[in-house]
C-alpha cells in the first residue's frame, strides 16, 4: 500500500503543476498591484515595516530551522500554560515495536521490500498478508467500515493482540467535502472504528493511537469523486 | 526558549506577488454614481505620499457594491478643495457625490490629510475632516476616510479600515506543503503571517477586540488550539487534550472560548473559560458529531453542527446549558454557522444537490437563501457591519476567497497571486475603528 501511494505522487504533481489561474479579463489590475506593493515594500514604508520587508530571507533561511527547534527541544516543556486535561504523552508512535523480535516501523518496511520474496521479518511485509493493507476507505459522510475491509482491520487486531509489545496510529481521513471542522469529527470516528474492531480482537487499548487529520491531508488532491473516494480513508501506521 | 521564537514568528511583510486581486464578478444595477478626485500634494515635489489615497477610496467603494465610482482618467477637472468645485460639471457627468481631497507634509514623515464629500446635486458639504497620518498609515488613513464616506451616504458603518485572518497552503499539493496563518487588510494588501507550518493550521477565529487569534495547529503531530496576538506575536496553548482540539469560537465579551473536543470519547462542544483557572464546561452530550460552535451576538445561546438527526445540521442550545433544539430543517447538508452582527441571520455552509455553497438562514421566517454558486464552497464570515460575506471556494482546483453581499446581488473574488488559500474569518472593528462620539 505505501508503494501505490508513492506511485500516486508523481502523476498528481505533474498534474497539479498544471493548475493555473485564469487571468484572462484582470491581467491589468493583477500588474498594477504587484506595482503597488512592490513599491511599498521598499520605499513606502516606515523603518520598521521595511525590516519586515528584508525580513522575507529571513522567513525562508531561518523560520525552518526555529520550526525544527521547536520541534526537537519543544516537546517535552510545560511552560506554555498546560491544561490538567492533556491526556497521556502520545508522541511515543515512532518508537512502538523497536523491542522484541517484530521488526516494523518505515525504515524497516522498506528493507522487507528491497530483499525481494525473503519475508524474514514480519508478517506486516508480506505482500501475501492482509496485514499489507494498511490503508482502507470509506463512502461519503460514513465511518462504517465496508465488508471488504472487515477481514484486514480483523488481521491487524490479531496480530497486535499477538504482539502486545507493538502499537499502531490509526489517522482518519476525509474528502474535501463540506466543512473542514465536521470533517476532523468526521475522521476521528472512522479512526474510533477502526480502533474499536482491532480491541474486538483482543488489542490493547494502550497500542492504539487514534488521530483525525479531517480533509487536511487529502492523498490525491483531485476535485472529483475519483480522488475523494482515495482520501475518505483510515490509515494503519506501524 | 519557545515563546521567543514564536515572537520572532509574528508579523513579516510578505513580498509582492502576495497580493490579492479583486475581481468584481456581478455588479448592482443603481450603484451610487460618485467620484473621488486625485488628492493634490501641498509640499516639496517628488516627496509626497507613496500611496494614491483617492485610488484606494475609489477602490473601497467600488467593491462594497454600493457605489460606481468614476475612473479618475475620466475626470476633466481636478479640483482639490471645494472652493475649486464646479458643481455643474460634475452633475452634467451624472456623479450625484464628490470627494475631493489634498495632503499637506505635518512635521518629520508625517502627513496631514484633509477631505470634503458633496452633494453635487444641493452644493453642499456633507462631511470633511483633517486626519493626520504618517506613511506607514497613509492605507489605513484611506480606510478610514472611505469608512466616513460610506457611512454618510448609506448610513451603515462602513467596513473597509478592518482585516481579513485566512489560511494558506503553498507548495506543490499534498507532501512538502506549508501552511501560514496570514492577516491582511480587508482589501487584501498588506498581508503578513503570524504563523507558518508544515502540519495543517485550521480554524482561525477572532477575539472580539480583533487583537488575537485562536487557532488549530496540528505541529506537533496533534491537534492543540492556540490563542496568539496579533501584534505581538505572543501566544498561549489553550488546549491540548486527548483526540479533536478544535473549533474554537470566542464568547462575545471574550473571556471564554466555545470549542470541540473529545476527550470524553466523541466530540462535544465545551466552554474554556480563559481567565482565572482555564476552567472546562461540557455543553452538549450526545454519542453524535457535535462541532463548530458559534455564539450569538448576545452571548446568550450557541449554535454548532451535529449530525444526531443522522445528517449534519446546525442546532442551537443556550451558552449556560439547557435543551437543545435544532434550527435548520432544509437539505440534508447544514453546516458551519455563525450569526450576523444583529442576531437575526446565520451563514452556513449547504448542500444544494451535489455542490456545497453558502446559505443565508433568517431566524425570524426560517427562510434560506443560498448566496454562492460554487462546487466547494465553505468556511462562509460576515463583514463587522454584516453587509457581506466572504467565504473560501475553488476555482479551476485552487483555493480562492470571495464575497457576496448579503442580499446576493453583488460577487466579488479575491484572487491571490500564489498558494491555495481557505478558512477566511473577517476581523471585528478594533479599537483603532471604533465609532467616534
Amino acid at each position: 500500500m505505501k508503494l501505490s501511494l508513492l506511485k500516486l505522487y508523481p502523476s498528481r504533481i505533474g498534474l497539479a503543476g498544471g493548475w493555473r489561474v485564469d487571468f484572462r479579463s484582470w491581467q491589468g489590475a493583477t500588474t498594477s498591484n504587484i506595482g503597488y506593493i512592490a513599491r511599498s515594500c521598499t520605499a513606502a514604508m516606515g523603518e520598521k515595516m521595511r525590516a519586515g520587508c528584508r525580513g522575507n530571507l529571513f522567513v525562508t533561511g531561518i523560520i525552518p530551522i526555529m520550526l525544527l527547534a521547536l520541534a526537537i527541544g519543544g516537546c517535552s516543556s510545560t511552560e506554555e500554560k498546560a491544561d490538567e486535561g492533556v491526556g497521556a504523552p502520545v508522541e511515543e508512535a515512532g518508537q512502538a515495536g523497536s523491542a522484541g523480535d517484530v521488526s516494523v516501523g518505515g525504515e524497516a518496511l522498506v528493507a522487507g521490500a528491497t530483499e525481494g520474496g525473503a519475508w524474514s521479518g514480519s508478517e506486516l511485509q508480506d505482500p501475501q498478508s492482509p496485514l499489507y493493507t494498511r490503508v482502507i476507505y470509506f463512502d461519503y459522510d460514513s465511518s462504517e467500515i465496508r465488508s471488504e475491509y472487515l477481514d484486514v482491520v480483523v488481521a491487524h487486531g490479531e496480530y497486535l493482540a499477538a504482539n502486545p509489545s507493538v502499537s499502531v496510529t490509526v489517522e482518519g481521513h476525509t474528502d474535501e467535502q463540506g466543512s473542514r471542522e465536521y470533517n476532523i469529527a468526521l475522521g476521528e470516528y472512522r479512526a474510533n472504528a477502526v480502533k474499536r474492531l482491532l480491541l474486538a480482537q483482543g488489542t490493547q487499548e494502550s497500542q492504539i493511537i487514534t488521530i483525525s487529520f479531517g480533509e487536511e491531508r487529502p492523498l490525491d488532491p483531485g476535485l472529483d469523486e475519483a480522488a475523494w473516494s482515495q482520501n475518505r480513508r483510515a490509515e494503519l501506521l506501524y | 526558549m519557545k515563546r521567543i521564537m514564536l515572537i520572532l514568528l509574528a508579523l513579516w511583510q510578505l513580498p509582492a506577488v502576495a497580493a490579492l486581486t479583486i475581481e468584481i464578478t456581478e455588479g448592482v444595477e443603481g450603484a451610487l454614481p460618485i467620484a473621488v478626485v486625485p488628492f493634490g500634494w501641498q509640499g516639496e515635489k517628488g516627496r509626497g505620499p507613496t500611496q494614491d489615497i483617492a485610488s484606494i477610496i475609489r477602490d473601497d467603494l467600488q467593491r462594497s457594491g454600493r457605489f460606481a465610482s468614476m475612473p479618475a482618467r475620466e475626470m476633466l477637472a481636478r479640483p482639490q478643495s471645494g472652493s475649486d468645485v464646479e458643481f455643474r460639471d460634475w452633475k452634467v457627468l451624472g456623479m450625484e457625490n464628490l470627494v475631493v481631497g489634498q495632503v499637506q507634509p505635518n512635521g518629520s514623515g508625517g502627513y496631514l490629510v484633509r477631505f470634503q464629500l458633496f452633494d453635487v446635486f444641493k452644493g453642499e458639504q456633507l462631511v470633511g475632516y483633517s486626519i493626520p497620518t504618517t506613511e506607514r498609515d497613509l492605507r489605513a488613513t484611506a480606510h478610514h476616510i472611505a469608512d466616513i464616506i460610506y457611512e454618510k451616504l448609506t448610513g451603515q458603518r462602513g467596513a473597509f479600515a478592518t482585516r481579513v485572518a485566512y489560511v494558506i497552503a503553498l507548495g506543490k499539493p499534498v507532501r512538502g506543503q506549508k501552511v501560514a496563518l496570514r492577516v491582511a487588510d480587508a482589501d487584501g494588501f498588506s498581508p503578513q503571517t503570524i504563523v507558518t507550518s508544515t502540519d495543517p493550521l485550521m480554524s482561525p477565529a477572532w477575539s472580539p477586540d480583533g487583537r488575537k487569534l485562536a487557532y488549530v495547529s496540528f505541529e506537533k503531530g496533534r491537534p492543540a488550539i492556540y490563542v496568539q496576538e496579533v501584534f505581538t506575536g505572543r501566544r498561549e496553548k489553550v488546549a491540548a487534550y486527548k483526540g479533536i482540539n478544535g473549533a474554537p469560537a470566542w464568547s462575545p465579551d471574550g473571556r471564554k472560548l466555545a470549542l470541540t473536543l473529545s476527550k470524553d470519547g466523541n466530540p462535544e462542544i465545551y466552554l474554556l473559560n480563559l481567565t482565572g483557572g482555564k476552567a472546562l464546561k461540557r455543553l452538549t452530550n450526545h454519542y453524535a458529531i457535535d462541532t463548530e460552535p458559534a455564539w450569538s451576538p448576545d452571548g446568550r445561546s450557541i449554535v454548532f453542527t451535529s449530525d444526531r438527526g443522522g445528517k449534519p445540521q446546525i442546532y442551537r442550545v443556550p451558552a449556560f446549558g439547557g435543551k437543545v433544539e435544532r434550527v435548520t430543517f432544509e437539505g440534508r447538508y447544514n453546516a458551519r454557522a455563525s450569526y450576523s452582527p444583529d442576531g437575526r441571520f446565520l451563514t452556513l455552509v449547504t448542500r444544494q444537490g451535489k455542490d456545497y455553497r453558502i446559505g443565508l438562514l433568517d431566524l425570524d421566517s426560517g427562510g434560506l437563501q443560498v448566496l454562492s454558486e460554487g462546487r466547494l464552497d465553505e468556511s462562509p464570515s460576515f463583514a463587522p457591519n454584516g453587509s457581506m460575506i466572504i467565504y473560501a471556494t475553488k476555482v479551476s482546483g485552487k483555493g480562492e476567497l470571495a464575497a457576496v453581499s448579503v442580499d446576493g446581488r453583488f460577487r466579488q473574488r479575491l484572487v491571490l497571486e500564489e498558494g491555495d488559500v481557505r478558512e477566511p474569518v473577517w476581523s471585528p472593528y478594533t479599537r483603532s475603528n471604533r465609532r467616534k462620539p
